[in-house]
């Protein structure tokens, strides 16, 4: 039985193309992904993005739990509401999910991929044992992503003046309550925007509120898009079970003194060893697509392929990220039967609207 | 390039975002109804001057030679069209020879060759507005034209009638 949010109805009604995403009715686009990308980048747009997973994470041991089922270290989230965004692993160091943790001390909230629920719920009930601590999945609460220069200014325009003050003394990566909604400072797009969970008929309203502002919808396709161009993993292409954070670009999101967490003495190991695949951004010279899976050639070898690729519609060329082994050559990828030269990049590709990326 | 003699679709209910226009009215409609009316609404253009290749191009043949696109009902199935790789100058192709590649935000897609023939021209405005196959696929979004080897319109092309068949039995 495929899973609908809260805004699904509401999808139908403005002609969104629709598809199977992990097991959800999600909109795909509403007409022009690229449109859509691009007024993400220039102005602002909304996503439904309710079929991520919210829980709660409760209790005195809450905090202790979670800088051990986390390689990032939550202990390091000083003002309130900070989030951050860690891999979750298994003992091998594989990673089980990608995820965001935002500190409202005792208590957390943790968003994990739709996708991911099932495994996640049943890991995670297996390491709370032992801890003072309860999970609860919030399946009555819904996630509107407000994203774009204009996001913030849009979202006051549709809020209370009690929200808009809220949402006024955040910092970036930081979320708070109002009453019954939690509104964050946090996106996958590259731009400025909030993420804001609330009850479901709370955001209808709200959804409904912004479309009378002439907010645009955007759907899960520029999603993917302008989350490339950000430079951000999505799980299943960059990342699974057995790929460790250090082989995914990831290292940044490890903490390893301080806290003991599950899939540490594996990294530990690999570090000391070496690794032999890094994920690297790739950008084409000429016009043309990358897409997942072309194989990624150092001159006549075959060192890796691409994990995540589309046309950026901010560049206007083909970008992606690959997984290669550690190579010093130019690099070109097969499109097609034939070998199309590609330069090697330091991600982001784009962040606030502009092309930031530079050739390594 | 001809007059539009066959609409299956006006979209006088979508406004330029595509979204339908007082849709209020049908908040209670329930899902199959809504669904189906939004099929409908969004059902492709074909046009009756044209002969259609079963994979999805239409061609226009005048004075032996064939214009070739993609219709209306495949750049709507492809989504945004980023990348069009056209044919070599000069080179031949036979019926059903992969002639030219189509890369929308979905998918890479051939193009089939839909005559015999030799490219003459390709539309040059695509390597900037490669958008013009969404926006104007039997016009402006013309991607190639062919000498034909055999001036007599070929017989294994699809009538109007034909094509909007297939399209109408693709989406069940």
């Amino acid at each position: 039985m495929t899973r609908k949010t809260s805004l699904h109805s509401l999808h139908l009604l403005a002609g969104a193309k629709m598809v199977d995403f992990g097991g959800w009715d999600m909109p795909i686009h509403y007409g022009s992904q690229l449109q859509e990308h691009n007024t993400v980048r220039q102005s602002v747009g909304m996503f439904d993005v309710s079929h991520m997973m919210v829980l709660d994470i409760s209790g005195p041991e809450a905090e202790a739990f979670l800088r051990y089922s986390l390689a990032n270290d939550v202990g390091l989230l000083r003002d309130s509401g900070k989030a951050m965004y860690s891999a979750m692993l298994n003992e091998a160091g594989g990673i089980i999910d990608d995820v965001i943790v935002y500190a409202n001390r005792p208590d957390f909230i943790m968003v994990v991929n739709c996708s991911r629920r099932a495994v996640d719920l049943a890991w995670l009930a297996q390491l709370v044992a032992g801890f003072d601590c309860q999970i609860k999945e919030r399946a009555d609460l819904s996630i509107i992503a407000l994203q774009g220069p204009k996001a913030l200014q849009t979202f006051n325009a549709a809020a209370t003046e009690q929200q808009s003050r809220a949402v006024a003394a955040l910092k970036s990566y930081q979320g708070c309550y109002s009453e019954d909604w939690y509104l964050a400072r946090t996106g996958y797009t590259g731009e400025r925007g909030l993420e804001i969970i609330l009850p479901h008929q709370a955001a209808v309203e709200l959804w409904q509120r912004l479309l009378k502002l002439q907010v645009s919808a955007i759907g899960l396709g520029a999603r993917d898009t302008l989350r490339l161009e950000a430079g951000m993993n999505l799980w299943g292409n960059e990342m699974d079970e057995s790929i460790t954070p250090l082989e995914a670009n990831m290292s940044r999101t490890v903490v390893w003194d301080d806290h003991e967490f599950v899939g540490r003495a594996a990294l530990i190991e690999q570090a000391d060893q070496g690794i032999d695949r890094q994920l690297i951004g790739i950008i084409m010279q000429v016009k043309g697509v990358l897409r997942a899976h072309y194989p990624v050639y150092e001159e006549s070898n075959c060192v890796g392929e691409i994990t995540s690729g589309a046309f950026s519609p901010t560049l206007q060329r083909g970008i992606g990220m690959a997984r290669i082994l550690p190579s010093s050559g130019p690099l070109s990828v097969e499109i097609r039967g034939k070998k199309v030269p590609v330069d090697q990049v330091k991600l982001p590709f784009v962040r606030n609207g502009r092309g930031v990326y530079s050739l390594v | 390039m001809g007059e539009v003699s066959t609409v299956l679709f006006r979209p006088t209910g979508l406004d330029s975002r595509g979204a339908i226009i007082s849709a209020g009215v049908f908040v209670t409609a329930n899902h199959m109804a809504m669904k189906k009316l939004i099929r409908e609404l969004t059902m492709a253009e074909v046009r009756s001057n044209l002969k259609y290749a079963a994979t999805h191009e239409w061609i226009e043949v005048k004075d032996g030679v064939a214009t070739v696109g993609i219709t209306d009902y495949a750049q709507e199935a492809l989504g945004d069209v980023v990348f069009v790789e056209p044919p070599e100058l000069g080179q031949q192709f036979a019926v059903g020879d992969e002639i030219a590649v189509i890369e929308s935000v979905k998918a890479a897609s051939d193009i089939y060759s839909p005559v015999t023939g030799t490219v003459i021209t390709v539309n040059e405005a695509l390597e900037s507005d490669p958008e013009l196959v969404n926006s104007a696929p039997f016009d402006a979004g013309w991607i190639f034209k062919l000498q034909m080897s055999d001036p007599a319109t070929p017989v294994n092309l699809l009538s109007v009638e034909q094509y909007a068949e297939l399209c109408e039995a693709e989406e069940h």
